[in-house]
């Protein structure tokens, strides 16, 4: 594990989520947080991490949900496109993720460290009262 | 044709080889796969564009040229002789140019399937961890493939049918991710390609080929037990697969899931997102027995 205390608060992972913890080299002007190059989506004008991007993005796209509110029952035909561009492939991964979790509720595992960020979505963690909080974070390494 | 060539100038000796043997297994870490495959994948894209425009050139070719030279035999032979030499040397050439494209044709399918999922597994993998991967990307009915042939029958208008089947394990893969799992890709491809045989009431002989193909994929993750533990009811709003089994052996619980996908076809492409679905299905299948940071 990488110690040090500007790092990359941007989350790596699809069905698991753990801290990138590469060194930050800039901060996103949307969220604040610190992030590195690998996780800086390519804007002109701005600094925006690509998990931002990819709320704006998906934000900006028209609701999967039937007007009815059905829940939208998903069998294949919704996978990721191939990215060529391999410089695209972080965006790109990004955006998918956040639609995923989105249309199929899916609910990652949680292995980072606490961020106020992903306050509002749904993860999954061990959620002990008993738990020996030594990491400062809520995820000791035990 | 120029968009081909510019793609085929650009590959390295690596990916020739993949285009002569259109077989890879390697290990490998996920990023670099990506490397490898991505511009073979945008060969093939632009190969099949090519080869259909040279379809339906040749079409109207040979359209046009049966009705010119049918129309000019009535008014002077010697021009439809000139005719003739007219479109065939464009007819020749097109027909060249297809074998020529059909010969780096690769599986959709394969191809299709591992490309997009590249950069979700290299999102999860262990940063020490390189990708297992065997594509087969020959296609589904070629001669190796095939498994059988069943006994000719009747149905309906058609005199004689003959189902011939083809079994093709086009991928396979094996990963470690930061958390633990172990997981493993397997997909299947089963085709039944029928030739029926009818004759109409003018007593010409009918021939149609058509082909079913069943996709089975399979998903298997070990969950190791200092990080997961099975629950007894799966988590999410995923729909069920069409298989799931958890066990627990040798201190991980491993959950296998299967999707069985039909259609009709042979060697079209499919939806990299069955195989999100199952994975994602699987981690439904599990809790996390403590906090920590990987």
């Amino acid at each position: 594990m990488t110690t040090g205390l500007d790092r990359c608060a941007c989350k790596r992972g699809f069905f698991t989520l753990r801290d990138c913890d590469r060194p930050a080299t800039t901060a996103c002007d949307l969220c604040s947080r610190r992030v590195c190059d690998e996780h800086l989506a390519p804007r002109v004008q701005a600094r925006v991490c690509v998990e931002c991007a990819a709320r704006q993005a998906e934000e900006a796209t028209t609701p999967s949900e039937p007007p009815t509110g059905a829940p939208v029952v998903h069998r294949g035909g919704h996978g990721p496109e191939a990215v060529v561009d391999p410089e695209q492939a972080t965006v790109r991964t990004a955006r998918y993720r956040r639609r995923y979790y989105d249309d199929h509720g899916y609910e990652p595992m949680w292995w980072a460290s606490h961020d106020s960020y992903w306050a509002g979505d749904g993860y999954r963690w061990h959620d002990d009262d008993d738990f020996d909080d030594d990491d400062g974070g809520g995820f000791g390494d035990s | 044709m120029t968009s081909v060539r510019e793609s085929l100038r650009m590959l390295s000796s690596e990916h020739r080889d993949v285009l002569r043997t259109k077989l890879v297994d390697d290990r490998r870490p996920a990023a670099e796969w990506h490397a490898l495959l991505a511009p073979l994948h945008d060969l093939d894209v632009r190969a099949d564009a090519a080869r259909s425009r040279a379809g339906k050139q040749l079409l109207w070719l040979y359209v046009a040229g049966i009705a010119l030279i049918l129309a000019s035999l009535f008014v002077a032979p010697i021009a439809a002789l000139a005719l003739l030499v007219l479109f065939a040397i464009p007819i020749v050439a097109l027909h060249l140019q297809r074998g020529r494209l059909k010969r780096l044709d690769l599986a959709d399918a394969a191809l299709g399937l591992a490309l997009p999922l590249l950069p979700l597994l290299a999102e999860d993998a262990a940063d020490d961890a390189p990708l297992e991967l065997a594509l087969d990307l020959r296609g589904p009915t070629v001669d190796a493939k095939r498994t059988g042939e069943g006994e000719p029958y009747a149905r309906g208008a058609y005199h004689r049918i003959v189902d011939t089947f083809f079994a093709d394990p086009f991928l396979h893969a094996r990963i470690r991710f930061a958390d633990g799992a172990h997981v493993r890709l397997a997909v299947v491809e089963h085709v039944r390609r029928s030739r029926k045989v009818k004759r109409n009431p003018r007593g010409k002989t009918k021939i149609k080929v058509k082909s079913k193909r069943r996709i089975q994929l399979d998903v298997s993750v070990a969950f190791p037990a200092r990080n997961y533990v099975a629950v007894a009811a799966p988590t999410g709003a995923l729909p069920p697969t069409d298989r799931e089994r958890v066990t627990v052996r040798d201190g991980a619980t491993v959950v296998a899931e299967r999707r069985v996908v039909k259609s009709a076809g042979a060697g079209g492409a499919i939806d990299s997102g069955h195989l999100v679905d199952l994975l994602a299905r699987a981690y439904g299948r599990v809790e996390p027995v403590r906090r920590k940071k990987l």
